[in-house]
């Protein structure tokens, strides 16, 4: 095995390697969890600073977020409501750098398939899209159809969401896996390898799963918007959010798509080994959705709601 | 050696890419600014009164639930309710509290005399948790920290928020705090005592797979 196909390897295990916690909120939680234990987790130190530095990106982006939203009540279309909307975009594109949004899995899809830059959009526009929609219409159904609570109505079916999502996810990597397989044994007969499919199918597919379930922090945002009167600018805000946070998923697809175009450039000239590289890339990736979401899936609480 | 260098930056490429993957949910949705009291009589620590102050979305979330008129007001009925609908899930997460006495792990389960408030539109929790460590000659080593293993809820230690102190002047809560280090106060009966105390990185508590490290309230004391 080369040392690219070996850092690839790596990449997959390490995108693997990730604990799968509960997204629950544990204020408002309304059902049995997990308890926590205390053992010591290990994992790479380099990363601490970067984390720090987000979460306090956070902390004050929020801050900075819910006086301006308090401010909206005075001056509706005043300066407040500008930088509401520019806070919320900023703060979607800080909060998707995070562990998860999709990332994973659009990193391992465009590892596997030649495509360009605007599929990259395309895929993180989608499922942030999705992923935001799905905490709103959760938020108001609570909110206006049962009138119980919009935090509660998110907690409750943004589990069996979640779990839909990864489940979506591990039969969509299969899927993919097996015309990948196709494709190498193809090429191992000499024939000409497809070299990845990039239709638009695949894509559509993994990025609305990948987003299917509702964004805890836009859900907050809107709750608040609500209790402050101001639903319309909560409702504007979802929609920057949604577009910073695509923003951020869409580089780590273009992040994979060039990494992909390294390991590539760097097997030219090796007739053979390019021939295989292709699809194996191909079939790595689709492993890595199935495997990945297999492992949320398995983790996930909302597993057991179904 | 362009080779090497291809491979360098693919290996990069590939753990960027990798660094960015993770569960779907988990990373901070929630800012809590954490103050710890410990509180002393005369055979040595009592326990410790924490403090916990939510941020607005936070704090709007938990007022979607409990407040029933919807005034975004905290009547005595709606303060009990926070204790029902929420500071009891709570409980279930060891109310994010790790406590080491002399090295040793001391589950902390029990939490008494819980109260919530609103203040300028932060929820502001407050609980006591028994925790008797008797104080010797030689020092003894006390170190709670707060954090939220789910990584749902980032936790910061801040200055206390101030105001009446719950539960009352039982013995257990005597007298008004001194504060030591950010967010980490005492109180009581501290004549004989000597008392040391710092806030630190705790590696050794780390979690998120290692990624974020708490900081852990350190307290030492032994009699003079």
């Amino acid at each position: 095995m080369s040392l690219r196909a070996c850092a690839l390897a790596g990449l997959l295990a390490l995108a693997m390697s990730f604990p799968v916690w509960a997204g629950e909120n544990p204020f408002v939680r309304s059902g049995p969890g997990p308890r926590v234990s205390a053992r010591t987790q290990e994992g790479p130190a380099a990363l601490r600073p970067v984390m720090d530095l987000i979460v306090k990106a956070q902390k004050e982006l929020r801050r900075n977020l819910a006086a301006f939203g308090e401010d909206l009540r005075d001056e509706p279309l005043g300066a407040s409501f500008w930088m509401f909307m520019l806070l919320s975009f900023v703060y979607g594109l800080v909060h998707a750098l995070g562990p998860g949004h999709g990332k994973a899995f659009a990193a391992a899809y465009f590892l596997g398939r030649p495509s360009g830059p605007a599929r990259a959009f395309a895929f993180g526009g989608l499922a942030m899209c999705c992923h935001v929609l799905s905490a709103t219409v959760l938020v108001l159904t609570g909110y206006y159809v049962m009138r119980v609570s919009g935090a509660l109505s998110v907690e409750q079916a943004g589990g069996r969401l979640e779990a839909l999502s990864y489940g979506l996810l591990c039969l969509i990597g299969l899927g993919l896996a097996v015309r990948a397989a196709r494709d190498l044994v193809r090429a191992g007969r000499g024939r000409e390898a497809a070299a990845g499919r990039s239709g638009l199918k695949g894509l559509l597919a993994t990025a609305l799963a990948a987003g299917l379930a509702p964004c805890p922090g836009a859900a907050l945002v809107l709750i608040f918007s609500i209790s402050l009167g101001v639903l319309w600018a909560g409702l504007l805000a979802m929609a920057a959010i949604s577009m910073g946070m695509g923003l951020t998923t869409s580089l780590a697809g273009l992040a994979s798509q060039a990494a992909r175009g390294l390991a590539l450039t760097a097997a030219r000239g090796r007739g053979r080994v390019l021939g295989y590289c292709a699809p194996l890339l191909s079939l790595l990736s689709a492993l890595g959705i199935a495997a990945l979401g297999g492992l949320l899936l398995w983790g996930s609480p909302g597993l057991g709601a179904w | 050696m362009r080779l090497i260098g291809k491979i360098i930056i693919f290996a990069w490429a590939a753990l960027a890419c990798s660094l960015l993957a993770g569960p779907a949910f988990g990373h901070p949705h929630a800012f809590v600014d954490c103050s710890v009291c410990f509180v002393f009589d005369r055979q040595g620590l009592v326990g410790f009164w924490e403090s916990w102050v939510l941020d607005k979305m936070l704090t709007a979330s938990v007022m979607d639930i409990v407040d029933a008129d919807h005034d975004y007001e905290l009547s005595p009925a709606e303060a009990l309710e926070v204790e029902k609908s929420s500071f009891s899930h709570l409980k279930e997460y060891n109310c994010f509290t790790r406590v080491l006495i002399d090295g040793r792990e001391f589950e902390a389960k029990w939490f008494r005399d819980f109260a919530a408030s609103l203040d300028q539109g932060r929820l502001i929790y407050r609980f006591f948790v028994p925790c008797h460590v008797s104080a010797g000659e030689a020092f003894r080593d006390v170190r709670v920290a707060v954090f939220d293993q789910t990584f749902y809820t980032s936790v910061a230690y801040g200055p206390d928020p101030g105001g009446p102190d719950p539960g009352g002047p039982d013995p257990g809560d005597p007298g008004p705090a001194r504060v030591l280090a950010q967010g980490l106060l005492v109180k009581g009966d501290l004549e004989g005592l000597q008392v040391q105390a710092e806030v630190r990185q705790a590696p050794d508590m780390a979690y998120y797979s290692g990624q974020v490290v708490p900081r852990v309230l350190v307290l030492r004391f032994r009699r003079r």
